[in-house]
């Protein structure tokens, strides 16, 4: 038997082989009785067809069907010698067969891809360096304030601490989106005192009585993403008039000890460990968030830097899978969204699981990563600590399960790629370049 | 008359017929009879006939059910003849081995 592996691509090969007439003789004979066994002609029972009546009936058909299936015997025994993954149904191509002569083949297949790690360590990501200011403590305190303000009937707006409750209406058309432009009256209600409210509003507003009207403009610039990949940036004028319908004083109440305890639950005793807290709350986020941020760079540096093509059919039922899970979601939320656009838009994230999952699995064999009794302990620790459960019973729980692993081992596998490759953290760009 | 042999009859009890008594099975038309189906096989497959048996059957009965409803019909009459040829002699058509 002569046997040539032809690769076509990391994720396809052709496999060529050619027999001796003597090497198959024994099995396409028994290929061939096993074939007989099956055929149905009237007047004989199956299997009962004498040899002779079918070869008039078929002539060496039955032949090239005894060589095709002892062709595939072959096949799917090389596979499993050598212990290939197939993904996808094989194709045969120039399958050549004369009875008497060699039996010739070529299979088409897609497997498991060959993937040469070109880079994977030493290399530099940036990441946004999250970093926890004074004042967001500060606001987060002021919106439990908020949360906890008593509000009084007030005649006229003296100041930023009130509530006040309008009706504005469009007074100028919009430029860009015409459809939206109802210039009928809507409600609002405006808290002074909150970030973000327009500096235009507040000054329209101030000394303003219930019943009096107002206007107010300001300019707003946004950009919108085509779907050929270009944005295009608007920048549009917002004119507003409006009627207030009823002022609110707010009065805040002191950040004292008591006040802290009871809206914390007793975690904190007072403002400084309130404020303690809300810092040490953030920046577990912010860390967390970093680490995201982190592993998304690193893994997209490796599909760059380690380009090749993925199982096509693998890629196919993955990118299936997601759709419909999507689907599934969205129906849950009553949306529905036409399958092209769900096959569009999931495209990318498919291709780069697939990619990744490939990648991951040559670094852990090449790096000899493992889930070590350790590794699952610490694991269950953070996870015992993340979701308020005993971690000794999370530690069986992980020990014992095949996903649990799975999921520990992709945590190692992090660990190392970020222990590898240098982590550069840049300060968070300036709202205004952005 | 022409085509006194319609078609060899083919099945397994035929064949085991060959094997045992140097029997062969025919469909022939309905109108001759022994002497012309002898002389027939004779003439086409150059052997020698020694004892002709023939048996008439009827076309079995067969309904068909369609939207426009049911019809009724019959398959063809048809005569089979078994022939038994000379020791040695022997028609290719149902050679087995």
């Amino acid at each position: 038997m002569e046997t040539k592996l032809n690769p076509l691509h990391e994720s396809e090969s052709e496999l060529e082989v050619t027999l001796a007439p003597e090497e198959i003789a024994d099995d396409i004979e028994k290929a061939y009785q096993k074939e007989l066994k099956k055929v149905n002609v009237p007047g004989f029972r199956k299997g009962k067809v004498p040899r002779s009546i079918v070869e008039k009936m078929y002539g060496s058909a039955l032949q090239y069907d005894a060589a095709e299936s002892v062709a595939n015997q072959h096949f799917f025994n090389y596979i499993e010698e050598n212990k290939i993954n197939v993904y996808d149904r094989p194709r045969m191509t120039d399958f050549k067969y004369e009875p008497g002569q060699p039996l010739s083949f070529k299979v088409v297949f897609e497997h498991t891809p060959k993937i040469e790690l070109k880079q994977y360590k030493n290399i530099e990501v940036e990441v946004t360096d999250l970093k926890v200011t004074d004042e967001m403590v500060d606001g987060e305190i002021k919106k439990m304030l908020d949360s906890k303000a008593t509000l009084t009937e007030a005649e006229v707006i003296d100041g930023d601490n009130y509530v006040v409750d309008c009706e504005l209406s469009r007074s100028n058309e919009s430029v860009h989106h015409p459809e939206e432009g109802g210039n009928k009256p809507f409600p609002l209600t405006v808290k002074l005192y909150q970030e973000g409210v327009q500096e235009s509003i507040k000054n329209a507003l101030a000394g303003k009585k219930v019943g009096e009207d107002f206007d107010f403009s300001f300019e707003d610039s946004h950009s919108h993403s085509h779907e050929d990949g270009t944005t295009e940036e608007h920048k549009e004028t917002f004119s507003y008039k409006g009627k207030v319908l009823s002022i609110k004083k707010a009065e805040f109440p002191e950040t004292t000890d008591e006040f802290v305890k009871e809206i914390t639950h007793d975690r904190a005793q007072n403002i400084d460990e309130l404020k303690k807290q809300i810092k040490d709350d953030y920046e577990t986020y912010y860390a967390e968030k970093m680490d995201e941020e982190t592993e998304y760079k690193l893994e997209d540096k490796l599909i760059e830097l380690n380009p090749y093509t993925p199982p096509a059919t693998f890629l196919k039922r993955y990118h299936e899978n997601l759709i419909e899970d999507r689907a599934k979601e969205l129906k849950k939320q009553g949306k529905q969204y036409p399958r092209e656009y769900l096959e569009k838009t999931l495209a990318p994230a498919a291709e780069r699981f697939v990619k990744l999952y490939f990648i991951r699995k040559e670094i852990i064999a090449a790096e000899n990563i493992t889930v070590t009794e350790e590794a699952v302990r610490e694991f269950a620790e953070v996870s015992a600590k993340k979701m308020n459960l005993p971690a000794d019973a999370l530690f069986s729980f992980y020990n014992e399960s095949e996903d649990g692993k799975e999921t520990i081992l992709r945590q190692e596998y992090l660990k190392y790629l970020k222990a590898q490759n240098t982590i550069k953290k840049v300060d968070l760009p300036d709202k205004k370049e952005a | 008359m022409h085509n006194i042999l319609v078609k060899p009859v083919i099945t397994e009890r035929v064949l085991h017929l060959t094997e045992e008594q140097n029997k062969y099975g025919f469909i022939v038309d309905k109108a001759a009879n022994k002497i012309d189906i002898k002389r027939a096989v004779e003439k086409k497959f150059n052997v020698t006939v020694v004892h002709v048996t023939t048996a008439n059957y009827m076309g079995k009965k067969k309904m068909i059910f369609r939207k426009s409803g049911r019809f009724e019909g019959k398959r063809p009459d048809y005569k089979k003849a078994y022939v038994v040829l000379k020791k040695g002699d022997k028609i290719d058509l149902f050679e087995t081995v």
